[in-house]
């Protein structure tokens, strides 16, 4: 690890170890490395993490001292920084979406907007991996890296009212899958058939690191994977 | 099983407990009481964990009957309470007889008031907490005519005992709040307005957010989504002063120009659209 990082109080229950400020792929494995590490290394402190693309945000379990907090927080992160990631922990995996017009007549409003042809869009959402960054915005909501540049669009300025659970959107520069119906200023351009939540958990095993790979399905197989109550995702990491 | 018949919901009453801190990292909220220290009170007059469900309820206007016998105590706002002819105040134990109704009036003062059971409040518990919060639990709010279990304690708890006094909310506070990271970016002129001017809180809130009316007009530049934490006060790019509370989003992309600490969250909840704020800026520990 070779960013320079830097601690920050924010309150004194809060500190956050800020990374410079960019978004980028080293930078998202050493904060995973660094949060994986916190847990192992420093129990007893930390009541939750959260982060961002450059920033780890601690809160400490109430009635600790903040100034020893800090300085304990250096001492293990030099450890840290002396350790490596391993990037074979980060997977791939394949999200089936369905893009036919007929299930998301919405994607035909992006199409005109953009002037680009339905069969080059599809091929060029799913030619390349999405790197999962974080969750955040809504629960199980990912913000994606990797959106090409011709897929770039601004938000609406009126955002909708609601955007159905399992609407693959696309807002400026970024693409995500809305887990659960929310209002929302996003492009709609597909449909996903997996369930992000039930039955008290997330369901889906995607964790900050990992790639996303959407893979265009027909309508047939959405309707039939809609069906499924148990997606299985060895089954589908198997078979398709 | 006992329940209760919510005959008269008010305008938002939900179960809360201290929420979802395991999950955070995959953009739960945290959720959980929006006056802390009411809640917490309400499960110590209880003698119960600090961490058991309790009713939420906004502003009151409540009507419920309890079809088993059981014990119950109100924290937070001021309201009046009836319950078989007699009237209670917060802070003390009520006995609730069978298929008794319990009456709260409308807030006198303050937002928030928690009642808390001798027994416990039965319902799902999602991802380590029984917290309503749209998407995770089923339900979102308790409806007219809906129903709460509870199941009550085997032993009750003596009536006589030293009350503790009912709070009150005054409807101008000092707030103790922190410098966000990027206070620094602002310009004298804006600094000087969150630290001596006088904020009045909007219409526009909700267990996510408190809406404030006076803008601070800034030309930050955009930034990239970080971290944000009940207690953070974001600026929005129109200028906009939003505090975020308890079931806010665990990410935000606007810039983070204040923090309060716990204990002021659970101060501002308590006050009202048209009452007025300070920010006192405090330092911390280098």
């Amino acid at each position: 690890m070779n960013h320079p990082v830097q601690i920050i109080p924010i309150s004194p229950e809060i500190l956050e170890i800020h990374w410079p400020e960019k978004i980028s792929e080293p930078i998202l494995f050493e904060i995973l490395t660094t949060k994986h590490y916190l847990n192992e290394k420093w129990p007893g402190k930390i009541h939750r993490m959260y982060h961002g693309y450059q920033v780890l945000g601690i809160v400490l379990i109430e009635g600790q001292d903040l100034a020893p907090c800090i300085s304990e927080l250096y001492a293990v992160l030099r450890e840290t920084l002396q350790s490596g990631y391993n990037p074979s922990e980060f997977r791939t995996w394949k999200l089936p979406v369905c893009y036919d017009l007929k299930l998301v007549p919405a994607l035909k409003c992006y199409l005109d907007k953009k002037s680009i042809e339905w069969g080059d869009f599809v091929e060029m959402h799913t030619e390349n991996s999405y790197r999962l960054y974080f969750y955040g915005f809504l629960p199980g909501f990912m913000y994606l890296g990797g959106l090409v540049e011709r897929l770039h669009i601004p938000r609406k300025a009126i955002p909708d009212r609601k955007i159905p659970c399992g609407s693959v959107a696309i807002g400026g520069s970024q693409t995500g899958v809305y887990p659960m119906d929310s209002p929302g200023g996003w492009y709609v351009v597909g449909k996903t058939p997996i369930p992000f939540f039930g039955k008290g958990e997330l369901r889906v095993p995607f964790r900050p690191g990992d790639a996303i790979q959407f893979e265009s399905i027909s309508l047939s197989r959405f309707n039939q994977l809609t069906q499924k109550e148990n997606f299985s995702w060895k089954k589908w990491e198997e078979n398709g | 099983m006992a329940k209760l018949i919510v005959e008269k919901p008010g305008v938002l009453t939900t179960i809360q407990d201290l929420g979802r801190p395991v999950y955070t990292g995959l953009g739960v909220p945290l959720s959980g009481p929006m006056d802390k220290k009411s809640f917490l009170l309400a499960n110590h007059l209880m003698r119960k964990a600090p961490a058991d469900a309790c009713l939420e309820i906004y502003m009151g206007n409540l009507e419920m009957v309890f079809d088993t016998a059981c014990q119950v105590v109100l924290t937070g706002a001021s309201v009046e309470i009836s319950c078989g002819n007699k009237s209670y105040l917060t802070n003390e134990i009520i006995q609730v007889p069978k298929a008794e109704k319990l009456t709260l009036s409308g807030f006198k003062n303050g937002q928030w008031a928690y009642l808390a059971i001798n027994g416990s409040f039965l319902s799902e518990n999602i991802m380590g907490s029984q917290s309503f919060y749209p998407g995770i639990t089923e339900k979102s709010r308790i409806n007219s005519g809906e129903e709460v279990h509870y199941q009550v304690a085997e032993k009750s708890l003596p009536l006589l005992h030293a009350k503790v006094k009912s709070s009150v909310f005054t409807n101008f506070n000092d707030l103790p709040a922190y410098k966000g990271p990027s206070f620094p970016l602002l310009s004298p002129d804006q600094q000087n307005r969150l630290k001596t001017g006088t904020f009045t809180l909007s219409r526009e809130q909700n267990r996510m957010g408190i809406h404030l009316e006076e803008k601070i007009k800034h030309s930050l530049q955009e930034m990239i989504t970080t971290p944000v934490y009940p207690g953070t006060v974001q600026v929005t790019s129109a200028g906009k002063l939003i505090v975020l509370m308890l079931d806010a989003q665990v990410t935000g992309g606007y810039h983070r120009v204040l923090q309060l600490p716990q204990r002021a969250i659970g101060t501002l909840s308590q006050l009202r659209p048209g009452e007025k704020l300070r920010f006192q800026l405090i330092d911390l520990p280098e």
